[in-house]
C-alpha cells in the first residue's frame, strides 16, 4: 500500500526533530561556525535549515551547552561555537539514551 | 540600500534591543557565506534574482525573528487551546442566551418591534460575541506566559467532565429519552461549577457595566415604565440604576475573580463558604436598600406586615401602584433569598461539610 507523501512528510519531521540537538552536539565536539556546521550536518544527512539551526545553536548556548566566541577569518568575523563541559556531559548522556532507545527500535523492528 | 541589508534591517527590527546586534552580525555572515556558495555554483556574479532567491531560502524576517525569541510561538498553545475553546463556546452560549430573553422582554413590553427586536439581539450577540473571544484569548496569551501553568490544567477529575458536556450542541441532547436519561447522572463538581459561574458572570458583568450590548437599554426600558399615580417610574429607575452602577460592578468582579480562583486552586470548603456570606451579605445589602433607602423605597417600602400582604394580593397590572406593589414583593423575595443562601453558607462555615452532591 502506498503511503501519503504529505503525511509522510510531517511524521518524518517530527522523528528528525528529535534527533537534531543530540547532532549538532556532537558535531561541535571539533570547534566550527554556523555555515560550516550546517554543511557538515548537511553531508551526515541532515539538512538544517538556518532558520533553525542558528536559534538552536544560542539557545544551547544560553543552556550552558555550548561556549562561542566571534573570530576573523577571510576578512569576516565569523561566530565559532564548540561544546562547553557541560556540553560534552551532555553530549554523554544522551548518546547513551539514543543507543538505548536504538536498540528497543530493533527489536520491535 | 542593498537586498541583503533591507533584509537584516527587517530582521533586526523584530528582535530586542539586547540581542540585535549579536544575532544580526551572525546572520549577516550566514548569509554572506549562502551568497558566496552560490556564486561558486553559478561561476558568475549574483544578480538581484539570485540574492532574492537566496534571501527568499533564508525565510522570511519575522519567521527568521520569531525562532529567536524565547516565549512560546504562539497565541494559544495546544495544551490551552481545548480549554480557549470551551471557555469561548460556554461564553457565547450565555451571551446569546441573555440576548434571546432581553430581546424577548423588549418585545413583550412594545419597546421594539419584532424586526427591530431581532437584529438589535444579533448585532449584540456579534459584537460581544468578538469582546468575548478577544478577552478570552488575551487571558489564553497570559496563561501561557506564565512559568507555572494554573492547577487546573494539571488537576482534574473525572467529576469535573460533566460540564464539558454544555458545549456539545448535538441536536440528539434535545431528544426526550438522552435528557431523561442524562438527568440522572448530571453533575456539576466544584471545578466545574467555578468554570461555569466565572465565565457566566463575565459576561453578566460585562453587560452590566456596557461593554457588551445585550440588547437592553436600561434607560430605554425604565420609559416603559407608567407613570401612574403621579409617580414618575421612569426617572426613579433611572436614578437606583445609576446608583447600583458601581456596586453591581465590583459584586460582579469580584464574584468572577472568585469562581476563577476557585477553578485555578480549589478552596477549602469553610474558606469558600466564607467567601459566598460575604457575598449573601452583600446582595442583602443592596436589596435592603433598595428597600428602605433608594428612591423607590417611598413606594416599595410596605408601612407594615399587614400592608405588605394587602398590597402583595392586589397586584393586577389595572391599579395605579401595581409597579410599586410588584417591585415590592420582588424586593422581599430577593431579601429573604439571600439571607437563606447566606445561612446556608454559614452553616457551612461552622460544619466544614461541603453542598450534596459536589
Amino acid at each position: 500500500m502506498s503511503v501519503d507523501p504529505e503525511l509522510f512528510e510531517s511524521m518524518r519531521l517530527e522523528l528528525r526533530r528529535g534527533s537534531l540537538v543530540l547532532a549538532v552536539l556532537a558535531r561541535l565536539r571539533e570547534e566550527r561556525y554556523g555555515y560550516t556546521l550546517r554543511q557538515a550536518l548537511a553531508v551526515d544527512g541532515l539538512e538544517m535549515e538556518e532558520s533553525t539551526l542558528y536559534p538552536l545553536l544560542r539557545r544551547l548556548e544560553s543552556q550552558g551547552l555550548l561556549a562561542s566566541e566571534w573570530r576573523e577569518e577571510d576578512k569576516r568575523k565569523k561566530r565559532f561555537y564548540r561544546l562547553s563541559p557541560m556540553g560534552a556531559a551532555m553530549l554523554m548522556a544522551l548518546a547513551a539514551e539514543w543507543r538505548g532507545i536504538n536498540a528497543s527500535l530493533d527489536k520491535i523492528l | 540600500m542593498t537586498l541583503k541589508e533591507r533584509y537584516l534591517k527587517a530582521v533586526a527590527a523584530q528582535l530586542s534591543r539586547d540581542a540585535r546586534d549579536d544575532i544580526i552580525a551572525e546572520l549577516d555572515d550566514a548569509i554572506m557565506t549562502r551568497m558566496e556558495a552560490r556564486e561558486a555554483e553559478l561561476g558568475r556574479p549574483l544578480t538581484e534574482a539570485d540574492e532574492e532567491a537566496v534571501l527568499r531560502e533564508t525565510g522570511h524576517p519575522l519567521n527568521v525573528a520569531a525562532q529567536y525569541g524565547s516565549g512560546p510561538l504562539h497565541v494559544v498553545g495546544p495544551e490551552l487551546y481545548p480549554w480557549w475553546l470551551f471557555g469561548v463556546k460556554v461564553g457565547l452560549l450565555a451571551l446569546i442566551v441573555i440576548n434571546a430573553v432581553s430581546a424577548l422582554i423588549q418585545m413583550l413590553v412594545g419597546n421594539v418591534e419584532i424586526g427591530q427586536g431581532i437584529g438589535q439581539a444579533l448585532g449584540a450577540i456579534i459584537s460581544g460575541g468578538l469582546t468575548i473571544v478577544g478577552m478570552a484569548t488575551i487571558a489564553a496569551f497570559i496563561i501561557e506566559r506564565q512559568a507555572v501553568k494554573p492547577a487546573f490544567l494539571r488537576e482534574w477529575r473525572v467529576k469535573d467532565l460533566a460540564l464539558f458536556e454544555l458545549a456539545n450542541f448535538d441536536v440528539t441532547r434535545l431528544s426526550r429519552e438522552t435528557r431523561t436519561a442524562e438527568r440522572t447522572t448530571w453533575r456539576m463538581s466544584p471545578t466545574a461549577k467555578a468554570l461555569a459561574g466565572a465565565a457566566g458572570w463575565a459576561v453578566i458583568t460585562l453587560a452590566w457595566a456596557g461593554v457588551i450590548h445585550v440588547g437592553i437599554d436600561i434607560e430605554a426600558l425604565s420609559r416603559t415604565a407608567p407613570e401612574a399615580g403621579g409617580v414618575d417610574y421612569n426617572g426613579l429607575l433611572i436614578q437606583t440604576w445609576r446608583l447600583l452602577y458601581w456596586p453591581g460592578v465590583i459584586y460582579g468582579v469580584t464574584r468572577v475573580l472568585f469562581e476563577g480562583s476557585k477553578a485555578f486552586q480549589p478552596v477549602g470548603v469553610r474558606a469558600g463558604a466564607l467567601t459566598e456570606v460575604a457575598f449573601a451579605v452583600a446582595r442583602t445589602v443592596g436589596y435592603v436598600w433598595l428597600w428602605i433607602a433608594s428612591p423607590l423605597s417611598p413606594h416599595i417600602r410596605p408601612e407594615g406586615l399587614d400592608d405588605f400582604i394587602a398590597r402583595a394580593r392586589s397586584i393586577p397590572w389595572e391599579t395605579p401602584d401595581a409597579l410599586a406593589d410588584l417591585m415590592m414583593v420582588m424586593v422581599a423575595a430577593a431579601v429573604v433569598i439571600s439571607i437563606w443562601e447566606g445561612l446556608g453558607h454559614l452553616i457551612r462555615v461552622f460544619t466544614g461539610q461541603s453542598r450534596k452532591g459536589c
